[in-house]
């Protein structure tokens, strides 16, 4: 892969290029995903008249699938439906442009009525060192805040929104209360917030039924890289030494001071930079 | 359609740290520490280079896809010459040792030996989280550049696990 290269090329350039390219199997293809989220209810889905997901189970992720941009006919129906004509949920149109990263959740209106949402998820690179945590509300329940740790991260989050956070990657303690308390409705469960990864969680079921839970879902490869490994400061070993052919001791104690003189010279402006920035403040 | 139980379960696992690698042949032993960034965007590294730095935001030994990435300085001034000077001796077929932090070893074989100047190499590609498991030693190699104080080349071991 490294032969192929231009010498021209940067490391930069060719990051920019990866970020630029889709994750997707053909160029520009949409990736979506659909989650079931209606308890007590095998289904089947149709896309634009076709079985996609036959005996769809509550609290099962299916696909991703690559889909050429544009608009999808989604109908959701009894698992024992012959066709897509007598839907329990649709038929909606979900419109997926090119590139979009997508899923569409079969799930409960506050109400507890079944629908469908069709969420957009953020795949932009995430800093290293970061996750990005997605909460989407898709449960028969009134307005609900998200705790991490017991302190508020989300509040007022209705049904079908979401609130998206980034933060240092880590497990967070995650419980679901009504929106105002710190009494859970859900967990706490510990959610993994993944380095370079959207961990979507979505709060599912009805509070009326007391069948409300968690589900989860992933989308890794939004890290970024490190730009360089800088491996070595004192040419000791360099095969441009002057010592490097002769073996001569003296060479190498003339190299050593040369390069002791270097790398002096380099921390003297680090600290220069260093007091600068400091002035800035 | 590919399809997942959704619950609780479906995270991503943590990643278990390798805390030491050994290369016998070469008479190669550092410990490992977990790094991520230097503030400048590189990888972390420690001074000193028997110390190695474990790329934390990236693959582990035990991590079902994607390259486990250990790097150290190939010298020092203070600390002289490192262990991962011997690495650009490898050859191909020699053995790799990774131990982890909970105690586990895996073992790895030399595929290629690369020394490759620091301008055109792929940082994407040697970080990628994707693909076979593999382990990736970096160091620093070729010519020394005496005005910035830096080697110009990387030296990349890229080695693939035994079973």
């Amino acid at each position: 892969m490294r032969k192929i290269l231009g010498a021209g090329i940067t490391a930069g350039a060719l990051l920019a290029l990866s970020a630029a390219l889709p994750a997707t199997a053909a160029e520009g293809d949409a990736t979506l995903s659909v989650l079931h989220a209606v308890p007590d209810l095998t289904v089947d889905v149709y896309v634009n008249d076709e079985l996609t997901i036959d005996d769809f189970e509550p609290g099962t992720l299916g696909g991703p699938l690559t889909l050429a941009p544009g608009t999808y006919t989604v109908a959701i129906t009894a698992a024992d439906a012959a066709d897509a004509s007598d839907p329990a949920i649709g038929p909606v149109d979900l419109v997926l442009e090119a590139d979009g990263n997508y899923t569409a959740v079969a799930h409960l209106t506050e109400a507890g009525e079944p629908t469908a949402t069709l969420f957009t998820n953020d795949v932009s690179t995430l800093a290293a060192g970061e996750g990005r945590l997605t909460v989407r509300h898709t449960a028969a329940a009134p307005a609900v805040d998200v705790l991490a740790a017991e302190t508020p991260v989300i509040e007022g989050l209705t049904n079908p929104n979401e609130e998206v956070l980034t933060l240092d990657a880590g497990t967070v303690s995650a419980s679901v209360a009504a929106a105002g308390t710190t009494d859970p409705v859900i967990g706490p469960a510990d959610v993994n917030v993944a380095e370079g990864v959207n961990t979507i969680v979505y709060a599912w079921g009805s509070l009326e039924d007391d069948n409300l839970d968690l589900a989860i879902q992933t989308i890794g490869g939004l890290h970024s890289t490190p730009d360089g490994v800088p491996a070595g400061q004192a040419g000791l070993v360099a095969t441009n030494a002057p010592g490097a052919s002769g073996a001569l001791w003296i060479g190498a104690a003339v190299l050593g001071l040369m390069a002791f003189a270097v790398t002096t010279v380099r921390r003297s402006n680090r600290r220069e930079a260093a007091t600068a920035e400091r002035a800035d403040r | 359609m590919p399809r997942i139980d959704a619950g609780a379960g479906n995270q991503v696992a943590p990643t278990v740290p390798p805390s030491a690698v050994s290369v016998a042949e070469l008479d190669v032993t550092v410990t490992v520490r977990p790094e991520g960034l230097a503030p400048d965007g590189s990888m972390a590294l420690p001074e000193d280079p028997s110390v190695a730095s474990w790329y934390r935001f990236g693959s582990g030994p035990a991590s079902e896809s994607g390259a486990t990435v250990i790097a150290a300085h190939v010298d020092s001034l203070e600390y002289d010459i490192g262990p991962f000077a011997r690495l650009v001796k490898a050859a191909p077929g020699t053995i790799v040792t990774v131990t982890s932090v909970d105690g586990s070893e895996h073992r790895y074989t030399v595929d290629t030996v690369e020394i490759a100047d620091k301008t055109g190499v792929p940082w994407d590609t040697v970080f990628d989280r994707s693909g076979s498991p593999r382990l990736v030693l970096i160091t620093c190699g070729g010519e020394f550049d005496y005005e910035t104080g830096h080697y110009r080349s990387n030296v990349i071991v890229t080695a693939t696990p035994l079973p």
